[in-house]
């Protein structure tokens, strides 16, 4: 076994392990092709709370969450927590405030329930440009993973791996619709969370001793006696960086950012409608608890990942004592994988003061960079993508070649589960809102699942153009998108369900309000699209933000206001009709009481 | 244990009714408050839900962080270890005791499904 790995290169395993997955994928498309549009929208009402939970782990968790966060939160420490808690507590709130109702709703998708709720067809295309706008955002960055992934590990071009990818994603979202790329994202939860704990259990070992990630770093660094944070705190500080487990950012910032990832994350359409395909309402509170069970087995992993790599990192960058003429790596020393890494861009350095070592500090910190000035250093002479800390972190690690194809393989089920997910909504919202719902009411349900096909199919073609052209604004606009969620789709339903009072005019005012305020803000700190026209307008520093509230928290605010707007403009216009308050009243209770049950 | 929920169930209407024998005719009415009190019993437990929610992650993680922070488990500081690792255990937790909670609750107001 450990002859024949020896003699499969890095390269060859890889595709191995990719091939496998795809194979197993597609494999499952055809074995569960979708027939009609109850199939295609919401795989026939009949997935089990434990897969839902699985597929919704999947289709939530993306190349960002795989590749991405563990990176950030080893160089945020304490203030990427908002992370964590953001892209996990939103969790709570869809359990409790919408997923059982939307469930005993029972229709196809979530502009459908606006639409009907507020009785208004100019509601439901609202809410299907708010939907589309945060699900093309998402896709346009799952296909840019997959591209990354593709050109590091199977060194193939960005362009042929965005190809394949789509195509891939072509055959079983196109063919399989909901029930395929229910049963797939599955299969890709189980290769994504092996895929990622695998590393950590490996590394955790390594350094700590202990095999279990989540406690890995609470404990004390092999051969030391000092607990691995506090050691980190130690080190970090005397490179002249903020201390890992303390932050920096100001408080109300943090509290706004963390809420409108909270609240965009129960508000994203993609996720919600995950919880239309199980039988039941109490199998969609249930699959609930599943989900986020599955996502807290990455998320929880996912900062002690972070903070062994920081570790790791800065352990070979300066492995002597800091400001000794030894002290930092030196050049000729570099390990193998500091080559592969600098072949893509991601990691960078330059030996500045000419002195064969590579010097990686904070020259940010004036304090220090005085100090650092005196050794002789003259700038930080590395700098490191975020992103790859997950991906190099077996080969910093020394791990062997399977686990390296296992990352790739997962790093691409991650993005592969997410656009799907996002796809499909899509879909639906142009072939069953947009087509059926208010274009062309007559269509026949052949007809509608072939317009859903279509749209699938264009949707792919879009997506892909803009992974392989992404727009600058990509990375920024997924800000855009929760803050977006957040101020918009989140309080309709929200109101919707819980309060009855709310009508037509209240729902599409707070909706409008909601949308442009928070587009507006970003608009004019980060610019987006009106680049051209000089945007951004404002410097985006904390003295000049509302509140002191940054672009990333500001859906909080967009949120408050639709709900302000919709109550006062429902309160001074005439309360929905009777039978949509009868609908309310339905959504609440999971079966009727009737005669027979008294 | 049983002996409560026996209890609770006569307290709400539709049930009691049921010894009043002339139900028929108050139907409409019962089911109404036995649906309000269905509902004001699923808005308390959201509610307790949501505070628990709220101290968790906003309390412990974000604003009383400091303060936490001069406690340790195992290498941990508490205030660090709330906001990275036990806020994320307490949500997961959360959701399946909420949907413990309301089955119960369901059952009790006969709106379960079969």
């Amino acid at each position: 076994m450990g002859d024949q790995g020896a003699a499969l290169s890095l390269q060859a395993l890889t595709y191995l392990v990719v091939g496998l997955s795809f194979a197993l994928y597609i494999g499952i498309a055809f074995w569960s092709r979708a027939l009609n549009t109850g199939y295609f929208y919401i795989a026939g009402r009949g997935v089990s709370p434990l897969a839902n939970g699985m597929a919704t782990a999947a289709d939530w968790m993306s190349a960002a969450s795989f590749i991405s966060i563990a990176g950030l939160i080893a160089f945020l420490g304490y203030d990427g927590s908002v992370y964590l808690m953001g892209w996990t507590g939103g969790y709570v709130l869809l359990a409790l405030l919408l997923a059982p109702y939307l469930r005993k709703f029972g229709k196809f998708t979530v502009p459908e329930f606006i639409g009907e709720r507020y009785y208004s067809k100019t509601a439901r295309i609202v809410a299907v440009i708010c939907l589309i706008f945060i699900s093309f955002t998402y896709v346009a960055g799952q296909m840019r993973g997959v591209g990354i992934v593709f050109s590091r590990f199977l060194e193939v071009d960005v362009t042929i791996g965005l190809l394949i990818g789509m195509g891939v994603v072509f055959v079983y979202a196109v063919l399989g619709g909901m029930k395929g790329i229910t049963y797939t994202q599955v299969a890709q939860y189980c290769v994504l969370i092996f895929a990622y704990t695998v590393p950590a259990i490996f590394i955790a070992i390594q350094l700590t001793g202990n095999p279990i990630p989540q406690l890995a770093f609470g404990s004390e660094v092999l051969g030391t006696g000092t607990a691995l944070l506090d050691k980190l705190d130690d080190i970090v500080t005397s490179l002249g960086f903020t201390q890992y487990t303390s932050g920096t950012k100001s408080r109300i910032d943090v509290f706004c950012i963390t809420l409108a990832l909270m609240v965009g994350t129960a508000g994203l359409p993609h996720v919600i409608v995950r919880f239309f395909t199980v039988p039941k309402v109490r199998d969609a509170r249930l699959s609930a608890g599943y989900a986020l069970l599955f996502i807290a087995i990455l998320y929880t992993t996912a900062p002690a990942v972070g903070s062994m790599a920081r570790y790791n990192l800065i352990n070979t960058m300066q492995p002597g004592e800091v400001g000794a003429v030894d002290g930092s790596l030196a050049v000729e020393e570099q390990p193998e994988w500091m080559h592969t890494w600098q072949q893509t861009g991601l990691l960078k350095f330059e030996d500045k003061n000419g002195d064969g070592r590579i010097q990686y500090y904070n020259d940010r910190n004036e304090e220090f960079a005085a100090k650092a000035a005196v050794y002789g250093w003259k700038g930080n002479e590395l700098s490191v993508d975020r992103d790859i800390m997950v991906l190099a972190n077996p080969e910093i690690a020394g791990l062997p070649n399977w686990v390296i194809a296992l990352v790739a393989a997962g790093g691409i089920a991650a993005a592969l589960s997410t656009a799907a997910g996002l796809l499909l909504v899509i879909s639906a919202a142009v072939s069953h809102d947009l087509i059926k719902g208010v274009f062309v009411p007559a269509i026949s349900e052949k007809q509608e699942l072939l317009a859903g096909r279509v749209a699938a199919a264009f949707a792919i073609v879009i997506a892909g153009y803009l992974g392989f052209d992404p727009p600058g604004w990509v990375a920024q606009v997924v800000a855009f998108a929760f803050g977006l969620a957040a101020a918009s789709l989140f309080p309709a339903i929200l109101m919707g369900i819980f309060f009855k009072r709310i009508n037509k005019q209240g729902a599409i005012a707070g909706m409008l309000t909601g949308l442009i305020f928070t587009y507006g803000y970003i608009e004019f700190f980060k610019g987006l699209f009106l680049k051209w026209a000089g945007s951004p307008w404002g410097e985006n520093v904390a003295e000049q933000w509302l509140f002191g509230i940054s672009p990333e928290g500001i859906g909080v605010i967009g949120m408050s206001l639709n709900f302000a707007v919709a109550i006062t403009v429902s309160h001074f216009t005439a309360p929905p009709p009777e039978h949509i308050q009868h609908m309310v009243e339905n959504l609440r209770v999971p079966r009727e009481m009737d005669e027979s049950h008294v | 244990m049983l002996a409560m929920v026996k209890e609770r169930l006569c307290k709400e209407p539709l049930f009691c009714a049921r010894h009043t024998g002339s139900i028929f005719g108050r139907l409409a009415d019962m089911n109404a408050e036995n649906r309000m009190a269905y509902w004001r019993a699923n808005l308390r437990l959201v509610a307790l839900c949501l505070t628990i929610w709220f101290i968790c992650s906003y309390g412990f993680g974000l604003l009383l962080v400091e303060q936490l922070n001069q406690f340790r488990i195992g290498g941990f500081q508490l205030g660090f270890w709330f906001a990275q690792q036990g806020s994320i255990y307490i949500f997961v937790a959360l959701i399946f005791f909420y949907a413990w909670r309301m089955n119960r609750i369901d059952r009790q107001f006969d709106v379960h499904e079969d």
